[in-house]
């Protein structure tokens, strides 16, 4: 592979790299420089490659760099995400009072998501923004599938009966 | 058909694509029930697709040509001796070296690096030709752009922000060579802006002060890479700047425990580059610097000192790193290779506390703890001043006010009051004053408005010597050295201070001897004060 090629993976990639990023760290001004690293680190090992899915590869060492970093750091404080949700969220059609019944469910769900499991956030991550098959992620987790499966089920269920119980005026999980 | 369970409906929302989901889906369109079902999961698949990509819209702007520009610098200038490439089993510089016969070239650059190797034994004629070019060019550089480095010489350092990284300029925050005629007469206008690479790394940039920050990664790898050759001959790498991207890391030399919130200034021959503040971990954010080739690693009798390492080590940049710590005495490190893959990943700088316990009092006496090279006299005054000026001593420890000494002496009470002025009796504004005791500099103060400079001798006490100083300051001689770029120097060695009164110098800045002191053109004040340093080092 010569450095053309992997500057195409770069590109490719580097959207994925840069969400598990944010979403594992949970730094914004790190962001940039830790998706340096885990690029640099798949270059290094890159001998190590035995082929298949590189945005699996290139994810996975994302999530052990990301995680060796809070290791060292000893600091697994999670930072609340300061960063609001954009007035202008994407329009996906619909009436105005269907914007605003969708923006409201987007931020509901961001505070939902603060009360799941890392690896959970992580696999919602990658299934649904960046379109991981379940194979795809149970090779970065290096789970089984069906264990990823139901990870994911469960990590709906879960976040779908809070969104019922707010909705309902019931106490959710998160109080 | 049954209807459609929970799992049935995230099957047909993930595109499942197979014969059962389709099934599924024919009956959702026929079943009102399953058609809300559905719609209720492809709703909340759209929050979670917004819940989850929408706080990444509050980084910073995503320049996928900055990312790579970072990425392929930092290939480019890979540490050879980084656990990464260890782990990997690559083989390292060291290794390569270790494992082939003395003198023979290593792999990168071999036939370069044997020619110029063979001609600095050999070409004596051409390597003096080529000298006379370096020495000719740098003179005329020097002479081109000598008024404008004065004018930013003294432009202190910027907080870069990711917004102005790739605005920012290079403006050294002291004009102070460090390694030498060659590499400090360096134009930072060989330095090219900030960075692709930069801007790539300016996320993490949080709490460092950049000043000459690294080239961008075009000017990067082309300088890495081939150098900016304007000068032939063997000598003709002189030229070449190198970048590598490192971390300083501050432990307590007692007890091998971090040290949090010390300030580390790396410095270059063009000036402080970076500042930062290490953070719990005891390490700063990464650095991202750009050095030019160090001379102590060109001339020809480095091949003659060095004749075994001479012909294996690459052409490098050097930098120097300042350490300081309320409670701690700073420390330096000189000749931290730069470049040709020789850049360390962590620089660990091991501080000594102030005060020391039955520590020996020459130990006590030092201001800086020097690490891996000897002090060259000239740099310690540099550098000293340099670190007084970027840090303001505000942040060094404040003694507590000494006690009288046991023979009685007291130190002076007053402020040593030298007053500046030109060849025509005006006051020069901003010239710099040091004050030093057996060779060690003790206080310094910058002229005002009336050319009048306050050398309170109690400031030295910030740097942790309270005892040392004061019994030094009371002896009544100390040297004096005045200097203002573009107007003179001025020292004496042997100025007197009365008990408990310091009084007042006159001063005045000439080009031509004057008095007791001396004075001298500016170009020579390197040399001044290495003599200084020099009689009256211990």
């Amino acid at each position: 592979m010569d450095r053309a090629d992997f500057e195409l993976l770069v590109r490719e990639n580097a959207g994925i790299v840069r969400s598990l990023v944010y979403h594992i760290l949970h730094s914004p001004n790190d962001v940039e420089d830790v998706t340096q690293e885990v690029f640099l680190k798949a270059y290094q090992s890159l001998g190590a490659f035995r082929g298949g899915s590189f945005k699996s590869y290139v994810t996975r060492i994302a999530r052990n760099h990301c995680y060796d970093i809070l290791r060292k750091a000893r600091s697994h404080k999670r930072v609340e995400s300061t960063v609001e949700l954009d007035d202008n969220l994407p329009d996906a059609g619909g009436t105005p009072e269907d914007v605003i019944v969708r923006d409201e469910s987007a931020r509901q769900m961001q505070e939902l998501l603060e009360s799941i499991s890392a690896v959970d956030r992580e696999i919602l991550l990658m299934k649904h923004v960046h379109g991981f098959s379940y194979d795809e992620i149970a090779e970065v987790l290096d789970m089984k599938v069906g264990t990823v499966r139901t990870r994911i089920s469960r990590a709906r269920q879960r976040l779908m009966t809070d969104m019922q119980r707010r909705e309902s005026g019931e106490p959710s999980f998160l109080g | 058909m049954n209807h459609l369970s929970w799992d049935d409906a995230w099957r047909i929302v993930d595109s499942d694509e197979n014969d059962e989901v389709i099934a599924l889906l024919q009956h959702a369109t026929t079943c009102s029930s399953c058609a809300k079902l559905l719609e209720d999961v492809r709703s909340m698949d759209r929050s979670l697709q917004t819940a989850l990509s929408e706080p990444l819209k509050g980084l910073q702007p995503q320049n996928e040509d900055a990312l790579w520009a970072g990425i392929a610098s930092r290939i480019e200038g890979m540490n050879p001796f980084s656990e990464e490439r260890e782990e990997t089993g690559e083989q390292t510089l060291r290794e390569v070296h270790q494992s082939r016969p003395m003198g023979t070239p290593t792999s990168a650059g071999t036939t370069t690096r044997r020619i110029r190797s063979r001609s600095r034994h050999l070409g004596v004629l051409a390597a003096g030709i080529s000298a006379a070019l370096v020495i000719g060019g740098v003179m005329m550089r020097s002479m081109s752009v000598g008024p404008a480095l004065n004018k930013v010489s003294n432009a202190p350092p910027r907080l870069l922000s990711s917004e102005n990284a790739t605005a920012t300029t290079n403006a050294p925050a002291a004009g102070l060579g460090t390694h030498g005629k060659a590499s400090s007469m360096r134009s930072p206008s060989a330095q090219g802006p900030s960075t692709k690479a930069t801007a790539g790394n300016t996320g993490t940039t949080k709490g460092i002060m950049q000043s000459a920050v690294a080239p961008s990664s075009k000017t990067a790898s082309a300088t890495s890479s081939s150098g900016t050759t304007s000068l032939m001959g063997p000598l003709a790498h002189l030229n070449r700047e190198f970048t590598g991207v490192f971390r300083v890391r501050v432990v307590d030399n007692r007890t091998n425990q971090p040290v949090s919130g010390a300030k580390v200034f790396v410095v270059t021959s063009s000036g402080v580059s970076a500042i930062a503040t290490t953070a719990q971990t005891g390490t700063t954010s990464k650095f991202d610097v750009a050095a030019p080739i160090d001379e102590w690693t060109s001339r020809p009798r480095d091949a003659l000192t060095f004749p075994r390492d001479w012909p294996n080590l690459p052409p490098h940049g050097e930098l120097t790193v300042i350490a300081t710590k309320a409670g701690y005495r700073p420390t330096i490190m000189y000749h931290i290779p730069v470049g040709s893959g020789m850049t360390p990943s962590v620089v660990d700088v091991r501080l000594l506390p102030g005060k020391v316990p039955g520590a020996p009092s020459t130990v006590r006496k030092q201001r800086f703890v020097q690490q891996s090279y000897p002090l060259k006299p000239e740099s310690v005054s540099s550098l000293m001043r340099l670190a007084t000026k970027v840090s303001g001593q505000q942040s060094l420890a404040k003694t507590p006010t000494p006690k009288s000494p046991a023979n009685g002496a007291s130190k002076s009470k007053e402020p040593l009051t030298i007053r500046v002025l030109d060849s025509n009796g005006k006051p020069v504004v901003g010239a710099s004053v040091m004050v030093s005791v057996d060779g060690q500099l003790q206080a310094e103060a910058v002229s005002g408005t009336r050319g009048i400079a306050l050398v309170n001798t109690s400031q030295s006490l910030d740097w942790g010597l309270p005892r040392q100083v004061e019994q030094s300051v009371k002896l009544g001689r100390v040297a004096v050295l005045v200097e203002k770029p573009g107007v003179g120097a001025w020292w004496n060695f042997d100025v007197g201070i009365a008990k408990d009164t310091a009084g007042t110098l006159n001063v005045t800045l000439t080009n031509v001897n004057s008095g007791r002191g001396s004075s001298t053109p500016p170009s020579a004040v390197g040399e001044a004060l290495l003599r200084f340093m020099s009689q009256h080092g211990r």
